[in-house]
C-alpha cells in the first residue's frame, strides 16, 4: 500500500526534513486511518466544535452545515487537550545501525510523528533531550512556531555520549507538574528496575507513560560468521565473542530483557512497546493513537 | 630410557609451527562496534574459554603428533636393569663349528668333533642347543633343541669342506639366531681361529651382549704348513705358442724345507722339479717347453711330501691348446700400414691367441664373419652387399666389429656398418703442433684398463662422431667422442673415430697401443670372460656376452648336470662349490674351468689374544655369565628396549584423534 511505502523508514530517511519527515508519516498515516474501517483504531465522536481558519476541513460535519449552514468540526474522543512529553535518548549507543536507518535516526523520524500528531490533535508537545546528562529542554506548548522549535531540535540531536536513564526523569519532574502523556524513547540498555525505579514517581504523579524501546534488528538477533571484536559504542570496551554464543545465547538473552522491560513498565501502568528500525512507522502511530485514547 | 639419535630432537622446532597458526588465528577477529555489551559479560567470557578449549585439544594433538615424531626418529631405547631377568633362566648353547679347510690339518676335525660332544653331554637342566656350521657361510644344521641324541646325530654328519670361513659371517648369524635379550645364550666356537678369517672390520665380529663367547681353541701350538699359493702362465697355447707354467710354493710358519713340484697332465706325469722353500718363505718353479694335447687337459700340480694339510699341496689347471681365434681385418688399401701395426700389436703380447686374416673391400665378399672371433673394419666407407649383408647378421647374432675412421671415410661422410652419421672431420696439422689429447676416459672399462688414459696420444685428425652420452667410453680434450661402444643387435660395436695407421694420429707408435689392440680383441672375441682358473665358493658368469635365450650347461667335476633345462637358458651365473674341473658348455664351445681351494686357509697363523679377549667382551664374558648364574644382578647387562615402534603407534593414533577432532570444527564452522 502506498502509505506504508510512505512509512518505510528508508524511504523516509531520503526526505529532506524532519518536519516534511512528520508530515508524510501522520497525514499518510490518517489518511490511511480514514480510508480503512479495519485499520483496528476506532474514533468516537465526542463533541462538535465550531470551525475556525486553519481546522483541517476533513472534519467538517457537512451534514450539520446542511442543516444550519453553520461549520461545525466533530471531535472524537481523545481530541482533548492534553500535552505530550517526548523523552529521546541520544546517547552513543542509539547511534548504532546494521544497515538501512541509525536507531537515532528512526527515533527521531518517531519523535517528529508524534510531536506533529500530537499538535494536529491541538496538544501541546515538549521535549527533553538526554544521553548522560539532559542535554536539551523544551517545555510542552502549543504555541505557533513550537513545534517547529521541536522538530529543530530533534534534528540536530545526535548521538553522544553513555546512558543515565535517571537524570531526565527527575527533570520532567522539576518542570512538568500537569498531568499528561510521556513517550519515552530508548535503546534501555540498562536494568529494567533501575528504569522502572527512576520513571516510577512520575506514574505516582499521574503520569501516562509508554515505552518505546528502539531496537536496530541486528540488536534483537545478530549474525555473525566468525570470531567477532565488539566494541561497546558507549564505554569503549572491547570483548571477542564466538558465533556459537551469539546463536544460542545471545537472542535468549535480549528477548529476556525485552521481557523483563514489558513486565516492569507494565507493573507501574506503563505502556511498552518495542520499535524494530525496518518495520514501517504506522505500527508506532497506531499504538500511540491507543494509547491515548485509553488515557482520556 | 636414552636416545641412539638425539640429534633428530633438533626437529622438535617444528612446534613452533602449530603454536604460532593457534595464536596468530586468534589475532584477526572481525572487528564491528556495538550498541552494548550488555549481553556478552560473564556468558560470554565462558563461552570464549569454552571455545579456547576446543582449539587448545586440537592444538595438543598437533603439537603431540610432531613431538612424537621426533621422539621417534631419535631412536629412544629403554635400558633395563640389569642381571635380574638372566639369572636362573636356561640358556641357549649354539655350537658353531668350523668345517673350513684348515680344519683338516692334523687331528683337528676329531678334536673338533670330540669338543661339540662334549657341550652337548655338559647340557642340564632346560638348556637347549643348536649347531650350525662355518665354512662356507653358516649354516644352521639344527633348531634349538634339548634332545641331546639328535645334536649328537647331527655332529657326527658333519665333515670338514674345502671352502674357508669367515668370523664376520658367524657373528652376523648370531645376531639373527640370539633371541632378544629374552634367554641367555653361549656360543661355542669350535675352530683353530685362524687369523685369515677375522674380517677387515673388527666391529664385524660384535656379538649381541646377552651371547657369552666360548672359544673351543683347536689349534696346535706350532701347525708347519706348505701349499701351493699360486699359478701364473699361458694356459691357452697353439702350435706357435710355448706353454709356460710359474708355480709358487709357500712355506706357513714351517722351517726351511726341501719340496718337490710335480707337473701331470690328463693324469700322465709331464715334469718335476726340486725346489727349496726358505723358513715361512716362498719359491717359484717354471713349467716350460711340454707337450700340450690338443683341446682341452686338465692338468695337476702337485707338492710332495705331503704335509698335514694334504688339500692345499695340490693345484689343478685347465690347459687349452687350440688354434688361434682369427681376427677378419678389412681395410681398402692393403698396402697402408694399419694392419702392420695391428698385427705386431697382437703378436707383441702374450696373453693374445689371434691370428689376422687380412681383405681388401674388392675381395671381402669371399669371407664369411661367422668364423672368425671379431671383424676389424679399417677405414671402410663402404662394403659389398652380401658381405655387408651377412656382417649385420653376424653382428645382431652376437659377433663384433671394431671400426676405425680414416680418410675414406671423412671423403665419404659415413662408415660402413656404422648407424650413425659422421658429422664431420676435424683438422689439426702437424704443424704448428695442433692437436687433440685425450681428455675423459672410462678406465674401468675393460678395453681401456690398461692404456693409460692414452696419455700424450696426438689426435691431428678425427671423425665427428653422433653418440648417446652412454655409449661414449672416451673423449677428446674438446669433448669429441673418440671411442664409442653401441649395441648392435645382440653383438656390439666399437668405433674409434680416428685412424690406425699412425697418419691421424701416433698411437700406434705408443706403448699403449698393444693393449689396446689385445684388450680390444679380448673384449670383442669374448676371449676375456672365459676364466680358467677359479677359487672354490667364487662365481662363475655364465652370459657375458651370450645371447638371453641360449642354452649354457654346466657339469660339476663329478660329471653330473648342475642346471635343469630351463635354468641352463635362464641362469647367469653358478657358485662353484666344489674342488675340480668344471666343464661349461655353450653353443660351438667348451671350456674347462679349474676350481681350487682357497689359498687363504693354508696359513694357520691363529687370532692372537688380544683380539679373541676384545672378541669376547663385545658380548658377556665367562665370568659374568658365571655371576648372573651366581644371583648377581649387576653382573651382565641386558639389550636395551627399543621403544621407537611404540612412539610410532603413539602418532599413528594421535593422527587420527587430530583428524575427528579437526573435521568437528570445520563442521561447527559450516553450520555457521
Amino acid at each position: 500500500m502506498a502509505t506504508q511505502t510512505l512509512l518505510d523508514p528508508v524511504i523516509l530517511s531520503r526526505l529532506s526534513s524532519i518536519e516534511l519527515v512528520a508530515k508524510t508519516v501522520v497525514d499518510g498515516f490518517l489518511t490511511g486511518l480514514h480510508r480503512s474501517p479495519f485499520f483496528g483504531f476506532s474514533l468516537e465522536f465526542a463533541e462538535y466544535r465550531p470551525y475556525v481558519p486553519g481546522d483541517d476541513p476533513r472534519f467538517i460535519d457537512w451534514n450539520v452545515f446542511s442543516r444550519t449552514d453553520r461549520t461545525y468540526l466533530k471531535r472524537y474522543l481523545g481530541e482533548t487537550n492534553s500535552h505530550l512529553v517526548i523523552l529521546f535518548d541520544a546517547s552513543a549507543s542509539m547511534g548504532y545501525a546494521s544497515g538501512g536507518v541509525s536507531k537515532i535516526e528512526y527515533a527521531r523520524f518517531a519523535a517528529a510523528a508524534l510531536a506533529y500528531l500530537s499538535i494536529r490533535q491541538h496538544d501541546a508537545v515538549g521535549l527533553i533531550v538526554f544521553d548522560e546528562k539532559v542535554r536539551g529542554y523544551r517545555p510542552p506548548s502549543t504555541r505557533p512556531g513550537h513545534l517547529q522549535s521541536v522538530l529543530h531540535f530533534l534534528e540536530h540531536a545526535e548521538p553522544a555520549t553513555g546512558t543515565n536513564m535517571e537524570l531526565p526523569f527527575d527533570h520532567f519532574r522539576q518542570y512538568v507538574t500537569r498531568r499528561g502523556l510521556v513517550a519515552v524513547l530508548s535503546d534501555f540498555y540498562a536494568d529494567p528496575e533501575t528504569v522502572v525505579k527512576s520513571v516510577r514517581p512520575l506514574a505516582y504523579q499521574g503520569q501516562d507513560i509508554v515505552f518505546f524501546h528502539v531496537l536496530d534488528p541486528a540488536e534483537i538477533q545478530p549474525e555473525f560468521t566468525g570470531a567477532t571484536l565488539l566494541e561497546d559504542m558507549e564505554t569503549g570496551d572491547q570483548m571477542e565473542v564466538s558465533p556459537d554464543f551469539v546463536r544460542r545465547e545471545y537472542g535468549r538473552k535480549m528477548q529476556d530483557h525485552i521481557a523483563a522491560m514489558r513486565k516492569a513498565t507494565q507493573g507501574i501502568g506503563a505502556d511498552y512497546m518495542v520499535l524494530d528500525t525496518s518495520k514501517p512507522l504506522d505500527l508506532l502511530l497506531r499504538e500511540y493513537l491507543l494509547f491515548r485514547q485509553r488515557r482520556r | 630410557m636414552s636416545l641412539l639419535s638425539p640429534l633428530f630432537l633438533l626437529g622438535g622446532l617444528a612446534l613452533t609451527l602449530p603454536l604460532w597458526l593457534h595464536l596468530l588465528q586468534r589475532e584477526n577477529p572481525i572487528r564491528l562496534p556495538f550498541s552494548s555489551l550488555m549481553f556478552f559479560e560473564k556468558r560470554t567470557q565462558s563461552s570464549m574459554r569454552e571455545r579456547r578449549l576446543r582449539y587448545l585439544l586440537l592444538l595438543a594433538l598437533r603439537l603431540a603428533l610432531l613431538a612424537l615424531l621426533a621422539l621417534a626418529f631419535a631412536k629412544p631405547v629403554w635400558e633395563r636393569t640389569a642381571g635380574a631377568s638372566l639369572a636362573g633362566l636356561p640358556r641357549l648353547h649354539i655350537i658353531a663349528l668350523d668345517t673350513s679347510l684348515s680344519m683338516n690339518y692334523g687331528g683337528r676335525w676329531q678334536r673338533a668333533v670330540a669338543e661339540a660332544e662334549g657341550v652337548v653331554s655338559a647340557l642340564s637342566g632346560a638348556d637347549r642347543a643348536q649347531v650350525i656350521t662355518m665354512g662356507p657361510s653358516v649354516r644352521v644344521v639344527t633348531e634349538p633343541t634339548g634332545e641331546r641324541e639328535q645334536l649328537r646325530a647331527a655332529i657326527s654328519a658333519l665333515k670338514p669342506t674345502p671352502s674357508r670361513n669367515s668370523y664376520g659371517d658367524l657373528a652376523e648369524a648370531v645376531r639373527n639366531l640370539a633371541p632378544d635379550g629374552s634367554l641367555p645364550v653361549n656360543l661355542h666356537v669350535i675352530s683353530d681361529f685362524q687369523q685369515s678369517a677375522m674380517p677387515g672390520r673388527f666391529s664385524d665380529v660384535a656379538l649381541p651382549s646377552i651371547v657369552t663367547l666360548v672359544p673351543h681353541n683347536l689349534s696346535e701350538a706350532s701347525a708347519p704348513n706348505w701349499a701351493m699359493e699360486s699359478i701364473q702362465g699361458t694356459l691357452r697355447v697353439h702350435a706357435g705358442r710355448q706353454p709356460r707354467i710359474d708355480v709358487t710354493v709357500a712355506g706357513f710358519g714351517a722351517p726351511k724345507a726341501s719340496k718337490r713340484v710335480s707337473l701331470t697332465i690328463a693324469g700322465r706325469p709331464i715334469a718335476s722339479q726340486s725346489v727349496e722353500v726358505p723358513e715361512s718363505g716362498r719359491a717359484t718353479v717354471t713349467f716350460e717347453r711340454f707337450e700340450v694335447p690338443k683341446g682341452h687337459s686338465r692338468a695337476e700340480v702337485v707338492l710332495e711330501p705331503a704335509d698335514d694339510l694334504p688339500l692345499d699341496d695340490k693345484m689343478l689347471l685347465a690347459l687349452e691348446n687350440a688354434e688361434p681365434e682369427t681376427i677378419l681385418f678389412v681395410s681398402n688399401d692393403p698396402r697402408k700400414r694399419d694392419l702392420l701395426y695391428y698385427r705386431a700389436a697382437l703378436d707383441a703380447s702374450p696373453l693374445a691367441l689371434f691370428q689376422v686374416q687380412s681383405a681388401g673391400t674388392t675381395d671381402v665378399d669371399r669371407f664369411s664373419p661367422d668364423r672368425f672371433a671379431m671383424v676389424v673394419l679399417s677405414d671402410v666407407p663402404q662394403l659389398p652387399s652380401p658381405f655387408l649383408s651377412r656382417l649385420e647378421s653376424y653382428v645382431k647374432s652376437g659377433g663384433s666389429v671394431l671400426l676405425a675412421a680414416g680418410a675414406k671415410v671423412s671423403l665419404a661422410g659415413k662408415a660402413a656398418l656404422y648407424p650413425g652419421a659422421i658429422e664431420e672431420v676435424r683438422y689439426a696439422p702437424r704443424e704448428g703442433q695442433r692437436f687433440q689429447l685425450a681428455g675423459a676416459v672410462e678406465q674401468s672399462h675393460a678395453v681401456l684398463q690398461q692404456v693409460e688414459r692414452f696419455r700424450g696420444i696426438k689426435f691431428f685428425r678425427y671423425a665427428k662422431l653422433t653418440a648417446d652420452e652412454s655409449d661414449v667410453l672416451a673423449r677428446l680434450s674438446d669433448g669429441s667422442p673418440l671411442l664409442v661402444e653401441q649395441r648392435f643387435g645382440d653383438g656390439r660395436l666399437l668405433i674409434l673415430a680416428s685412424s690406425l695407421d699412425n697418419i691421424w694420429n701416433d698411437l700406434p707408435v705408443h706403448p699403449v697401443f698393444v693393449p689396446f689392440v689385445v684388450e680390444s680383441a679380448r673384449y670383442l672375441s669374448g676371449a676375456e670372460q672365459q676364466s680358467r682358473l677359479a677359487v672354490i665358493d667364487s662365481v662363475l658368469e655364465l652370459r657375458q656376452r651370450q645371447a638371453g635365450g641360449s642354452m649354457v650347461q654346466v657339469f660339476d667335476p663329478r660329471g653330473e648336470r648342475i642346471l635343469s633345462l630351463s635354468e641352463a637358458v635362464s641362469h647367469e651365473d653358478i657358485r662353484l662349490g666344489e674342488v675340480g674341473f668344471y666343464e661349461v658348455r655353450r653353443t660351438g664351445e667348451t671350456a674347462l674351468v679349474a676350481v681350487n681351494a682357497d689359498p687363504r686357509e693354508s696359513n694357520l697363523r691363529t687370532v692372537d689374544a688380544e683380539t679373541m679377549a676384545l672378541w669376547e667382551a663385545t658380548g658377556t664374558s665367562e665370568a659374568q655369565a658365571a655371576a648372573v648364574a651366581a644371583g648377581d644382578e649387576t653382573a651382565v647387562k641386558p639389550p636395551p628396549v627399543k621403544i621407537w615402534w611404540f612412539l610410532l603407534l603413539l602418532l599413528v593414533l594421535a593422527a587420527l584423534v587430530e583428524s575427528v577432532v579437526g573435521n568437528w570444527h570445520l563442521k561447527v564452522q559450516r553450520e555457521v
